[in-house]
């Protein structure tokens, strides 16, 4: 019972994810990647995606608190950061990249 | 985190790498090194490729993929990098990928959004990865199907090295060695080839994007079979490439096209036009004018009659054709050689009934469908041959012998030949198997004309090939145990197919020629069966080459008589021009390259000029051939 309500709760959580567009399709390619020889594959992917964001975000942060911001290693950053979330399918995430990185060309560090 | 994980799969990955023989593991267990900055990704396309049965390494950082590279030589077969990488990029990684001489396909990839603003950055990029030696290049976000498929241009990467050592070997090869080798090698591309093929035709047919040739259909005994089928049901003058391919497709026939089902159609046709209309002479002057083209010019009507009624008659005639190419050939002088040679068509003719893949000669054509066994096939056209013409001395049996194989291997049309040739070969007890190589390729190439083969040809065919054998002296002294003079037969036979007309015969002359190039005569052979297996490649090359030997009736002619030239181009020509002479040939005659075969067959022909031939081809030089042209 319990296992099942939280079943279902994950399983809206991952359609409110999807409808969000957080989630793309590629998302689904890892779930099927994932089998009974590889129980946690997804699960392994996005700590793996994680983990190296976290690790981007700092530095991105770093960049940023420098006057004027390394617009050029910012972008690297993002681009890195583009390839990592669209691996997975983090879509929202992409796209806020992509964003950030027009923003990087403009120099505008406000955006 | 990246490179050691890197590291420590790729020790555990690797292996030997073994050229020949590991395409038993194709498509599981492919080595494949992926080279990328991102970790996630990595482990991504790791764990796909993983399920697809590939083993793979990853790896971060290009130095590190280069130096394993380096460290082993034949660890990877396959290589996966990222274009946008910080510290070197993913063309100058290509680069020196090459430099190393590895030569494994190398797919490179691009995340999607890296592409600026429109589909021209994209194309750029694309020829940018090209152009620095990529076999393909995908996009990110990487599919699992894509992925999947990697392995073709594995086996593609092979096959092109595989004839391009062919070519190199040239002449000097090692007769038996190369036998070996390349039935080693065949084995393994068959093998490998079949299963690529059995996999495509059971998916949508991803056709390459690396620099690969349109693969050719070789049409199998089962597929000739289930082609006939085909068109009986519908009636072979109703029959339409249209229908005959929908009705194969429901047959389970999945990978033809409308025109390889049309040049099929046509080959057949000729052929079925020829062993009738052969048949009402083919008692009688099969044999004779066989006989007389040796005096002269094999007689080369004759030899067109041989063909066709050695085709329809069962090994009577062909104890004249033998002869007639025995005595063309080399040893000549004896008739009763050519009547050997005859006596292998008349059989095959025999077996042939009505269908054109005259699958009689069992060994023969069984031979011949397993491309691979092509070699052996060939040896045993030759022996066939040469049984069937008690050559005088002259090592043509068994090239005889092996030409009627070749053309067995050559496919369905080979089929027929080859039984044509089987009969004639049982004639020729000795074909070197070297030569039957090259008959091979001759049957084949003499199949390959039409459906009416030039049973004679086939065989002359083969023995051509042992073009080693030419080079001996120009006789049918096949330099190759095989019995060049089998060559020389089939040559002759070629010619005289070629004065009747055979465009088919065109194309055995081509392929004769192409044997003969192949001074390296066992190295022609070999390259034809390994070729003729790896229908796609090999047999494109070689279809075209025989096509344009087949328009160029006069230059094949002389390049036959160029025997001693041993041209890789030649075996290539050859093994092309067999297998595919049998699908191919129609289209191939289509298509033909008047030009090109014109060509080819000058070059050969001058080089058969150099060499000190005390085989006279010129003999054979038939004048009518120049009508076919």
């Amino acid at each position: 019972m319990g296992s099942n309500q939280l079943k279902t709760q994950l399983a809206t959580m991952r359609d409110a994810l999807f409808k969000q567009g957080f989630l793309d399709e590629q998302f689904i390619q890892l779930e099927e990647l994932q089998d009974d020889a590889n129980p946690n594959f997804v699960e392994e992917v996005v700590t793996l995606f994680f983990r190296d964001s976290v690790r981007l975000i700092n530095s991105v942060e770093q960049a940023l608190e420098k006057n004027p911001p390394e617009f050029d290693k910012l972008d690297k950053y993002m681009h890195q950061f583009k390839g990592s979330s669209s691996s997975i399918g983090a879509a929202k995430v992409k796209s806020e990249t992509s964003l950030f990185r027009e923003y990087c060309k403009q120099g505008n560090a406000e955006g | 985190m990246e490179d050691v994980i890197g590291v420590a799969a790729s020790s555990a990955s690797r292996k030997v790498y073994n050229n020949a023989s590991s395409d038993d593991q194709i498509p599981e267990g492919l080595r494949v090194l992926v080279v990328d900055d991102d970790p996630t990704f990595l482990f991504t396309v790791e764990k796909m490729l993983k399920m697809w049965n590939y083993e793979v390494t990853t790896c971060t950082d290009s130095t590190v993929a280069l130096s394993m590279l380096r460290e082993n030589k034949g660890g990877f077969q396959i290589v996966m990098c990222d274009v946008h990488m910080p510290v070197m990029n993913g063309y100058k990684l290509l680069e020196c990928i090459s430099d190393l001489e590895i030569k494994i396909p190398v797919i490179s990839y691009m995340n999607i959004f890296d592409l600026v603003v429109s589909a021209d950055d994209k194309k750029d990029s694309v020829m940018k990865g090209i152009k620095h030696g990529a076999c393909d290049y995908l996009i990110k976000p990487l599919h699992p199907e894509v992925i999947k498929h990697i392995w073709r241009y594995v086996v593609v990467k092979w096959k092109n090295s595989e004839l391009e050592e062919f070519e190199r070997s040239g002449n000097a090869m090692d007769a038996n060695r190369r036998t070996a080798e390349d039935a080693v090698s065949d084995e393994s591309w068959r093998s490998s080839k079949r299963r690529k093929e059995e996999e495509e035709e059971a998916e949508e047919r991803d056709v390459d994007t690396s620099a690969l040739k349109k693969p050719r259909v070789v049409w199998s005994e089962n597929l000739h079979k289930q082609f006939v089928a085909a068109v009986n049901q519908l009636g072979i003058d109703k029959a339409v490439p249209k229908k005959i391919l929908e009705l194969m497709e429901l047959m389970n026939v999945s990978g033809l096209t409308r025109e390889n089902v049309a040049s099929h159609l046509q080959k057949y046709r000729l052929y079925l036009k020829r062993r009738d209309g052969g048949s009402t002479q083919h008692h009688i002057g099969f044999n004779s004018p066989y006989m007389c083209p040796q005096e002269a010019s094999f007689g080369h009507s004759s030899f067109d009659n041989l063909d066709i009624r050695s085709l329809a008659i069962p090994e009577r005639d062909f104890v004249m054709p033998s002869a007639a190419i025995g005595r063309g050939m080399a040893t000549l002088g004896d008739p009763s050689d050519a009547d050997l040679v005859l006596h292998g068509h008349p059989t095959a003719i025999h077996h042939l009934p009505g269908e054109f893949l005259g699958a009689s000669s069992p060994s023969g054509l069984d031979a011949m469908h397993c491309m691979d066994s092509s070699s052996v096939m060939m040896e045993r056209v030759l022996q066939s041959r040469l049984r069937g013409q008690s050559l005088s001395g002259t090592g043509i049996q068994s090239p005889m012998g092996q030409l009627v194989h070749p053309n067995d291997i050559a496919g369905q049309v080979l089929e027929r030949n080859l039984s044509v040739l089987n009969g004639r070969n049982a004639g020729y007890h000795s074909s070197p198997q070297s030569s039957s190589l090259v008959d091979y390729q001759m049957d084949e190439i003499v199949d390959l004309p039409g459906n009416a083969f030039p049973i004679s040809t086939p065989a002359d065919l083969p023995i051509l090939q042992s073009t080693d054998v030419f080079v001996d002296g120009g006789r049918l002294e096949v330099k190759d145990p095989r019995g060049f003079t089998t060559s020389f037969e089939t040559f002759s036979r070629l010619h005289q197919c070629r004065r009747q007309g055979y465009h088919e015969f065109n194309n055995v002359d081509l392929t004769f020629e192409a044997s003969q190039h192949s001074n390296g005569v066992p190295q022609n052979v070999h390259c034809l069966p390994p070729v003729l297996s790896h229908q796609g490649f090999a047999y494109n090359e070689m279809m075209g080459e025989i096509r344009n030997v087949f328009t160029a009736n006069k230059s094949t002619f002389r390049a036959e008589n160029q025997l001693g030239t041993t041209r890789a181009s030649s075996m290539r020509l050859t093994a092309g021009g067999i297998p595919e002479a049998s699908c191919d040939n129609m289209v191939f005659a289509r298509h033909v390259d008047q030009d090109v075969p014109m060509n080819i067959f000058k070059q050969q022909h001058e080089r058969v000029e150099a060499d000190d031939n005390e085989f006279d081809y010129d003999d054979y030089h038939y004048p009518s051939d120049d009508n076919h042209v």
